[in-house]
């Protein structure tokens, strides 16, 4: 301890900040350091502010608003027009019908005389923000005063919508499923985990063994038998519930093995030793004291499951067994590409694609910084 | 051994009759009856013969009878080999299974190969060069091969083949091969499509098995045989291949009883729906969305079943390397 008195007082003060601070602080300053998860967290929230809370304003259409542009090519902006001319305010170009004799089809091809200039905060289908406030504003749009002026980033689909706004939209639904399923997923493994761990005995076992049956099954088969049980004739908000229950239902058996196992070490701690004998209640101790140490391996277990759940949710969708039309997903919005034809001849359907791979990669990286963060006594 | 090995078998025995019990419910959960779609859309047709034909199943296979009986029905022709009848295509199930299971494990088969030969070095090199820029490169590669799923993957490479190269690669034959008989240009042709979703499906799989190969390996190089070894003097790349590369491998083993071995039947259902493929997965998908349910339940089942097995000979093998293992 003779070297202590060689440390100057700075490095000490320092030192001094650095012991006192609780764990979860030390977490999250060990989080702050890993860059690329800071960065994944951001581009999560900005999905989910532009997806899950405000679609409405950020697209510039309503997820059903049908036009005469049927399967109408993406009209990119642009600052540099034909002519060569630079303009700061970026414009879009017009659509012309043309029928390809060819294939007896009918297409659009840009019009590079037309120009409709795009602008912030327009005037436009008015919507409820939140469900609540009535407001017309959208993030941005053409020029309302013109009723020709139409800005379709990603194409449109086959009823004329505007693909971009129903991607915003699916979102929404495809998020929710996420956070949804894995808040039902963390409920049922927590909770039988803990009681699993707990109080052993005749609950230990039948948990256990249900644990074991669901892992006997292979998940992505018996979740698409499970999805294509749900009746067609259901209502659609009844069939977005049945398949988050799923998702969490043939999931929780991994987690609630792993509570089990930090609850079954942790109920010989000192400090749940120390509660019984002052005369804790069981449920005191389980969800005071065992519970809340799991808390760093559950959340991290968490973040890594929700881009699987979003993605089994993609897939059954995709396939036809999960939500329909006119739910807008991004599993549904993705049957749009499930034939040769209609990606050769409308590609745009495609453009859902890196919307979820991007999601899917951020969570990813999230919860790999998490699980960093979460130790951050190791070097 | 023997005791465990009596145990081990008991146990998957059960867990199959549990498995299959279950499936059968899951399967027939659907409301409204295959058999009731069919008659009247036969009957619509007009066609009594056929009416007769399908009421003839449903008496074959108890289906006016209660739950209990009609698995009993099914499930005692199933040990018997008799998977029941597809009754979308009115032929055996078994037939339609076996028509496919050849592609379906060749398929896998080279999608396991590839994803072996490149992860295996890739992996060794990542650990024996630890935080060497290549390394970092592999990790980040494998890092984002991870979370990429292959359905998505194989609808971008369907893209950039349709849009941008104007390539066929729907299906494993091209169209003049569809029905022609075996030869080494239908082979060709075979191979000409097979390792595009091998190499999807390998994309995944690659990654973590990159994760698994270096993290073991780096175990193992740390450990004192490996130290004993060098000291002798012996070359470091027979000290890495040889000795460190051989224990590090094991948990590969536990991967090939796992994955890649119920993985034949349906490794990759949604990349072999994605491209068309004549393998089992999209049988499975369009049995389960036009409630053909012998077809959907034997598919499942099966998939369960190699699963249980491959687990078993994997316990075993581990049970055989590792003494420790036998005395849980």
């Amino acid at each position: 301890m003779t070297d202590a008195v060689a440390i100057p007082m700075e490095e000490k003060k320092k030192d001094a900040v650095k012991i006192s601070q609780s764990y979860w602080s030390l977490v999250w300053w060990k989080f702050k350091r890993n860059r690329l998860a800071v960065v994944a967290a951001f581009i999560l929230a900005g999905y989910y502010i532009t997806c899950l809370i405000f679609p409405e304003f950020f697209a510039p259409y309503s997820k059903g608003l049908e036009s005469d542009y049927i399967e109408a090519r993406p009209t990119y902006p642009h600052f540099v027009d034909a002519a060569g001319s630079f303009s700061l305010r970026p414009f879009v170009y017009g659509l012309d019908e043309e029928i390809d004799v060819a294939t007896r089809s009918r297409k659009f091809v840009v019009n590079e005389s037309v120009k409709y200039p795009l602008y912030f905060f327009v005037e436009g289908e008015p919507y409820k923000l939140l469900g609540l406030i009535p407001a017309k504003t959208h993030f941005f749009g053409t020029d309302p005063a013109n009723p020709d002026a139409k800005v379709f980033l990603l194409g449109t689909d086959r009823l004329g919508r505007d693909q971009f706004s129903r991607i915003l939209f699916g979102g929404r639904i495809s998020l929710f499923i996420g956070l949804f399923s894995v808040a039902v997923f963390l409920f049922v493994g927590v909770t039988l985990g803990a009681a699993s761990g707990y109080y052993g005995g005749a609950t230990d076992i039948v948990v256990m063994r249900i644990t074991e049956l669901l892992s006997a099954f292979p998940q992505e088969p018996l979740f698409l038998a499970l999805g294509a049980a749900v009746p067609v004739s259901w209502p659609s908000t009844r069939v977005f519930f049945m398949v988050t229950i799923l998702l969490a239902l043939i999931q929780w058996g991994g987690l609630a093995r792993q509570v089990r196992g930090l609850v079954l070490s942790g109920r010989e701690e000192q400090y749940v030793l120390a509660a019984r004998s002052f005369g804790a209640s069981d449920r005191r101790i389980i969800f005071n004291h065992l519970i809340p140490a799991t808390m760093s391996h559950v959340i991290v277990i968490a973040t890594l499951k929700i881009p699987g759940m979003i993605l089994l949710e993609t897939a059954l969708s995709f396939l036809g067994l999960g939500l329909v039309p006119p739910t807008v997903s991004w599993g549904t919005l993705l049957q749009n590409a499930n034939t040769v034809r209609s990606i050769s001849a409308a590609p745009w359907y495609l453009f859902v694609t890196p919307f979820i791979l991007f999601a899917i990669l951020a969570y990813n990286l999230l919860g790999d910084g998490l699980r960093d963060a979460m130790d951050p006594y190791s070097k | 051994m023997v005791s465990f090995l009596i145990r081990r078998v008991f146990y998957a025995i059960i867990m199959l009759i549990l498995v299959s019990f279950i499936s059968f419910l899951i399967i027939n959960l659907p409301a409204g009856d295959f058999m009731d779609q069919k008659i009247a859309e036969l009957e619509a047709r007009g066609d009594k013969s056929a009416v007769a034909r399908v009421e003839d199943y449903r008496v074959r296979y108890g289906l006016d009878k209660p739950m209990l009986t009609q698995y009993w029905i099914w499930i005692s022709n199933f040990v018997r080999g008799d998977f029941g009848l597809s009754f979308q295509f009115e032929r055996p199930v078994k037939e339609l299974i076996g028509q496919r299971l050849t592609l379906s494990i060749l398929l896998s088969l080279t999608t396991l190969t590839i994803t072996w030969l490149i992860a295996i070095p890739l992996g060794v090199y990542s650990a024996v060069n630890q935080y060497s820029i290549g390394d970092q490169v592999i990790t980040t590669i494998a890092f984002i091969g991870i979370g990429l799923p292959g359905f998505l993957l194989a609808l971008l490479v369907l893209y950039v083949a349709i849009v941008i190269l104007n390539q066929d690669v729907v299906g494993l034959f091209s169209r003049e091969f569809q029905d022609a008989p075996w030869s080494l240009a239908k082979i060709w042709d075979l191979l000409k499509h097979l390792w595009v979703p091998a190499l999807i499906g390998a994309v995944t799989g690659t990654a973590g098995t990159i994760r698994i190969m270096r993290g073991n390996l780096l175990d193992t190089l740390g450990q004192p045989f490996i130290e004993a070894a060098r000291a002798r003097g012996l070359k470091s790349r027979r000290v890495i291949w040889k000795h460190a590369v051989r224990m590090a491998i094991t948990p590969l083993v536990i991967i090939l009883g796992t994955e890649a071995f119920p993985g034949i039947l349906a490794g990759n259902i949604l990349v072999e729906v994605v491209l068309g493929l004549p393998t089992i997965g999209p049988l499975y998908i369009n049995a389960l969305t036009t409630q053909d349910m012998f077809m959907a339940g034997t598919v499942l089942v099966l998939i369960v079943f190699l699963l249980l097995v491959g687990n078993l000979i994997t316990d075993l093998v581990l049970a055989w390397i590792d003494p420790r293992v036998r005395l849980e």
